[in-house]
């Protein structure tokens, strides 16, 4: 056996119970412990370390489904979406999507959390849109800043993180200020300019999505994006 | 000799409020790469006054695949950033097929794969375009074709590899009780000249087998280890790891002073 299939005999020890036959010739007893329960130490640590860093990223979610049920879930997200991430904290990239065949609210939960995990992580803002830029809206690219995402969510998750009127569906905005992660609802009213900045637009373009709207909105939107630096500057696209 | 701590999240605020308050610290490269925010501004408020040394987890040095490209180009800029004392990771596999375990995975000890490594960490040594330092993993498993004992396969590494070795003793301890070798005869083997950075943490006593949690005070055992070598390792930087039942920053600290004051005494005495 060769360096590369060894290393794939070890990886079918960690991931399946109890492991290939190809075991018992490729690993040796320790003085106390056979070939087969030196690999169930491996097998045994790939699974808890990864779960438990799934608790970590997502204890809204696993207080939601309670520790067993998430633990399963977990088990299944992992045996079917193996890590593709060195830093394990970034091992749940796919877990809300995997939770919405059977968890819906779960799912939505874990798409916010997913989202602060990403704010946390996220590089700083480059270039925060400021004042000035106002005034050459038609030549300046905007979109968000990179810890920030827009993630909409039903009106029962919503309520977890702001105060919720009616059961319509809540677009939050979560974003990283300063080193405090927020979660904030977007107002109807500006949705249409938010989701610009999702894709990336001139500000005149932004802008002109929020002339319809009465002045205060209008001003107060554009002042949160300066203060809170949730916009980028970025050059515009050829 | 320098006395510093690995750096954990939970330590960050009290790194931000009060300084880094040893003359070097580790930090976990994955934690790091990309990143802004508090992160960020953790490692720049240690640099202000402490030696980094950057320690990694994800490489996978030993694995059959290649080298993440997206990897070496996110730690070359972290290493141009802050200037690392050391730059390390470790001698084994953590990934196969491009996915990861999240663990530190023993090789076997065998020509091949010391070919292997020696390729890849020229590689790395290229990319970063300064030395690397390879550290020594706990194991609890080995391997059949193994055809040589661990401090020969290390030693062989180094040498060929023309690369630093972070010499972890607590390593050396579990996996020596593990597999039944003698750890006084691996320091004795090792090439001491080349250690640039030392690790000491705890372990516990599991079902047949020591566990290497890092989850304790560094105990007698290892400190007796440890102080065979200081002698030969004068320009070391010896960092205390501690991870599971992670204490408060102020014991940490204590920590890493009982050990430094007590090797003194060994040192003075010697």
């Amino acid at each position: 056996m060769n360096l590369a299939e060894i290393q794939s005999t070890f990886w079918q020890c960690v991931r399946t119970e109890p492991g290939p036959d190809e075991q018992d010739v490729v690993f040796s007893a320790s003085p106390t412990l056979s070939a087969r329960d030196c690999m169930a130490i491996y097998r045994r640590m790939y699974w808890y370390r990864q779960v438990d860093a799934l608790f970590e990223v997502f204890p809204l979610t696993a207080e939601l489904l309670g520790p067993e049920a998430f633990t399963r879930a977990c088990s299944a997200y992992i045996a079917r979406f193996p890590s593709e991430a060195p830093a394990i904290e970034l091992q749940g990239r796919q877990f809300a999507p995997f939770l919405l065949e059977a968890h819906f609210d779960a799912a939505a939960l874990a798409r916010v959390e997913w989202a602060k995990l990403e704010a946390i992580v996220a590089k700083p803002n480059p270039r925060p849109l400021g004042i000035d830029d106002l005034y050459n809206s038609e030549r300046r690219w905007v979109r968000l800043a990179p810890s920030a995402r827009l993630v909409s969510t039903p009106a029962s998750v919503a309520a977890r993180f702001v105060a919720v009127n009616g059961a319509a569906d809540v677009m939050l905005i979560v974003y990283r200020d300063g080193f405090v992660v927020r979660t904030a609802d977007v107002s109807p009213m500006t949705l249409d300019a938010h989701e610009l900045l999702r894709r990336g637009a001139l500000l005149a373009e932004v802008c002109a999505t929020l002339a319809s709207h009465p002045l205060p909105v209008a001003n107060q939107t554009v002042g949160q994006w300066i203060a809170s630096q949730l916009v980028e500057v970025a050059d515009a696209p050829e | 000799m320098r006395f510093g701590y690995g750096a954990r999240t939970s330590h960050y605020s009290a790194i931000l409020n009060r300084g880094p308050l040893a003359p070097c610290v580790e930090v976990i490269t994955e934690n790091f790469l990309e990143r802004g925010g508090r992160p960020r501004a953790v490692l720049e408020r240690i640099r202000q006054d402490a030696e980094v040394l950057i320690h990694g987890v994800g490489l996978s040095l030993g694995s059959t695949a290649p080298l993440s490209e997206a990897y070496l180009d996110g730690l070359w800029k972290l290493a141009e950033d802050f200037s690392p004392g050391v730059v390390s990771d470790h001698v084994c596999f953590g990934s196969v097929h491009g996915f990861y375990g999240h663990d530190l995975w023993p090789l076997p000890y065998t020509e091949e794969t010391i070919t292997h490594l020696v390729e890849r960490i020229d590689q790395v040594q290229t990319r970063l375009r300064r030395r690397f330092a390879i550290e020594n993993v706990s194991s609890y498993v080995s391997y059949q074709s193994s055809a040589m004992p661990e401090w020969d396969f290390v030693s062989e590494i180094v040498k060929r590899a023309d690369c630093d070795l972070l010499l972890d003793v607590n390593n050396v301890y579990v996996s020596a009780h593990n597999h039944g070798f003698s750890a006084t005869q691996y320091l004795a083997t090792v090439p001491l000249d080349r250690v640039t950075q030392i690790h000491l943490a705890g372990h516990e006593q599991a079902d047949g087998y020591l566990l290497d949690n890092h989850g304790s005070v560094v105990c007698d055992d290892v400190l007796d280890l440890f102080w065979l070598i200081t002698s030969k390792t004068p320009h070391a930087r010896v960092i205390v790891e501690w991870d599971e039942n992670l204490p408060a920053f102020d014991q940490l600290l204590d920590e890493v002073r009982r050990i430094e004051s007590a090797t003194a005494k060994v040192l003075t005495a010697a």
